[in-house]
């Protein structure tokens, strides 16, 4: 289950993040880790973006890189 | 001499603590990536510290342009001491950066900003442990507020510790970040405990409006047109204001000097060029003066980073970012500025793709042409002139939809994030410091080269072959430049020497376009065959490159001769085709009058335009099938390579 599978509201344990190094080292420069909890909060228009709850911080990131995001449902 | 870094992520108040520090004006906002160059000021109680703002940045691995400008900078003038300044608000995040910091060796302090909003946030800070965790002080701080600021010089210039890591349980492979981002995630917990607040509550509830999948982008468009609204609507009044003041005083200047017996060409170059430039700067000054208080207001609030992610994915379609959205409202304002705001984009392709529509957008200078174009031309009608940021939006998406076929502009920027900041109400002394900002900007860069451009006119207008000229215009250096150069234009409808020398001018400065036209020519309407050809000429100032001092931002941006003389050849020729489009569809219509003819033509348009798009959304666009366009995509090799 990645991230583009939650419903709006729902949360999720990140189990893998399966992007290339060098978008996995600048998500988790931004703090996007795997074992984080994240919520995800809405979609935007054409479901190309998404916005996710991280901590104590809001991000909006693209579909290519929420598709790749695996998560365990809480 | 001692000089301090402040080295810290994007948006956690670096340069309104530079400000505090200095005393400066630069600007802020609340949006990532505001500062994008370094700067320099003096500490304002001890002019023996150099105070130094770097860009923000969350690490020092490559990425943008602002990343590495902040590490050479580091690197190569190794300052006395680094100031980390970090968002108390948003603690664990900020603190990675804290982590590299650890391998300059340079001594650090850590400055928790924002302190007062901590209560706001729910949030509590022991900043006794963090201090420990790192080894070196820790000060709560508030640049806003102007707290403990002393306190923290104090101790960056007093201190000698150098980041490390001291807990003795953490030894194991210690180069690794990826371990001691856990390590430092595991130790806050203990260290920051936090609750849900009435603010963030309140934003969430708002953001389901503003950033509503449906009505997010209609609730966009209302502000925008809002803004453009108020800012012309209400600059033009004061602007006209303006007009009248000068055209008075220039007319008792006039007289006065004549009685005094003044030499007729000294009274012409005094009054129809200097004064004549600077009334008619400062004429449209009251509009870009609005239009920036607007646009800094909602960057403060945080409602720019929402826009961002609701226009990403349409933008994305003709291989922009949604970052690119702020530049381009920028640009509205003036295209220079939106230029450096491009810088946050990390897409090498987007970013550049971005430095060439950007002035696509009516700046200041532009809209006041055509403002100007309207109420002399089309009667004053209002329409015409705000279809002119229709038709640079429209040209955005074609000609952007044009660049994504070559190579070089169809990478997708794979690393895009963006950070959804709180919601907050705009701090006036921030907005106020921003215009200041821009109208001190404004004034020197766009005044001068319209006062230069005026002046240089005037002189190829009133000298030709045999001297002085006066009135025998025909007789100038101007009209033989003029009349070289008209038949370029020649398709395009407006054929005249006097437009080909307004072209030219507005090369310098956009402004100059007018100033020449009044210059130049004793009835506007004449040199015009129709109304649509005035219309094709608009679109022409519209799409043409843009100022000389734009057109060098965009240079150094670009940072690449071949690159910039290409989008030069690209703005031309983009703003040729449209032109041309313009006076072809104008003289059918005019010429076989047929109303219905046309209105089906438009339709057609636009409905080809809609399934292009839609087209798009569906698939690749270059094999209409579900690769997306991809690397898997069989017709990728046939894009064109320059």
């Amino acid at each position: 289950m990645t991230v583009m599978d939650l419903k709006k509201g729902e949360s999720g344990i990140v189990t893998k993040i399966d992007v290339k190094p060098k978008i996995k080292l600048r998500l988790m420069e931004i703090g996007l880790l795997s074992g984080l909890k994240i919520t995800l909060v809405r979609f935007g228009p054409l479901f190309s973006t998404v916005e996710i709850k991280v901590g104590n911080f809001y991000l909006a990131i693209r579909k290519s890189i929420a598709s790749k995001i695996v998560v365990n449902k809480l | 001499m001692k000089e301090i870094a402040l080295v810290g992520n994007p948006n956690c108040g670096k340069t309104t603590l530079f400000n505090a520090l200095t005393g400066n004006h630069q600007r802020v906002g609340n949006w990532t990536g505001v500062t994008n160059e370094i700067k320099k000021g003096l500490y304002k109680k001890d002019k023996q510290i150099t105070v130094v703002d770097l860009p923000g940045i969350y690490s020092f691995r490559a990425g943008s342009v602002d990343v590495n400008n902040a590490y050479n900078y580091i690197i190569k003038s190794a300052p006395n001491a680094i100031i980390n300044v970090v968002d108390g608000t948003n603690l664990s995040r900020n603190l990675y950066l804290t982590l590299e910091l650890i391998n300059l060796k340079i001594p650090t302090v850590i400055a928790v900003n924002m302190c007062d909003e901590l209560d706001k946030n729910g949030i509590k800070i022991d900043y006794y442990k963090l201090s420990k965790l790192f080894n070196i002080p820790v000060i709560p701080v508030s640049a806003l507020k102007n707290k403990n600021l002393n306190e923290l010089i104090k101790f960056a210039i007093e201190n000698k510790n150098k980041p490390s890591i001291t807990d003795i349980l953490y030894k194991s492979n210690s180069q690794n970040l990826e371990k001691r981002i856990e390590f430092v995630e595991d130790k806050l917990s203990s260290i920051v405990t936090k609750k849900q607040t009435r603010n963030q509550v309140f934003t969430q509830k708002l953001d389901n409006v503003l950033m509503n999948a449906t009505f997010g982008i209609p609730i966009f468009f209302i502000l925008m047109t809002l803004v453009y609204f108020l800012a012309i609507k209400i600059g033009g009044v004061f602007g006209s204001e303006i007009t009248f003041f000068f055209d008075n005083f220039t007319n008792k200047i006039e007289s006065s000097l004549y009685n005094k017996g003044v030499s007729v060409w000294l009274i012409s170059l005094i009054c129809d060029a200097i004064l004549h430039a600077i009334g008619g700067i400062t004429s449209f000054l009251p509009q870009i003066l609005i239009l920036f208080i607007l646009l800094a207001l909602i960057e403060d609030s945080g409602y720019a980073a929402r826009a961002t992610f609701l226009f990403d994915g349409f933008f994305t379609k003709f291989g922009l970012s949604g970052k690119s959205l702020l530049p381009m409202m920028v640009s509205c304002g003036c295209t220079v500025t939106g230029l450096l705001s491009s810088r946050t984009i990390e897409g090498v392709s987007a970013r550049r793709m971005t430095i060439f529509l950007s002035p696509f957008m009516p700046c200041g200078a532009k809209s006041a042409v055509f403002a100007w174009f309207s109420s002399v031309l089309f009667n004053g009608n209002a329409l015409i002139a705000s279809s002119m940021y229709f038709l640079g939006i429209v040209c955005v998406g074609i000609f952007g939809n044009v660049l994504k076929r070559f190579k070089a502009f169809s990478d997708e920027d794979q690393s895009f994030v963006l950070e959804i900041p709180t919601l907050r109400l705009p701090s006036i002394k921030n907005v106020f410091s921003v215009m200041w900002e821009k109208v001190k900007e404004f004034t020197t860069k766009a005044g001068f080269a319209v006062f230069t451009v005026s002046v240089f006119l005037w002189l190829l207008k009133n000298i030709g072959v045999s001297g002085y000229v006066g009135e025998n215009v025909e007789k100038s250096f101007l009209y033989l430049l003029g009349d070289k150069i008209k038949y370029i234009f020649y398709p395009l409808g407006f054929s005249s020497w006097q437009t080909s020398v307004a072209l030219l001018s507005g090369i310098f400065a956009k402004e100059a376009v007018i100033e020449t036209l009044e210059l130049v020519c004793y009835d506007v309407t004449a040199i015009f065959p129709s109304t649509y050809t005035a219309y094709a000429f608009m679109a022409f100032i519209l799409l043409s490159p843009p100022c000389i001092a734009a057109l060098s931002t965009a240079k150094n941006e670009l940072n690449s001769t071949k690159w910039f003389l290409f989008m030069c050849l690209f703005q031309f020729c983009s703003a040729y085709i449209v032109a041309l489009t313009i006076n072809f569809f104008g003289f059918m219509f005019t010429s076989f009058g047929n109303l219905i003819l046309s209105v089906i033509i438009v339709i057609i348009i636009v409905i080809s335009l809609i399934y292009s798009i839609l087209k798009m959304s569906n698939g690749c666009s270059l094999c209409h099938k579900k690769c997306r366009g991809g690397a898997k995509c069989h017709k990728r090799e046939k894009r064109f390579t320059i």
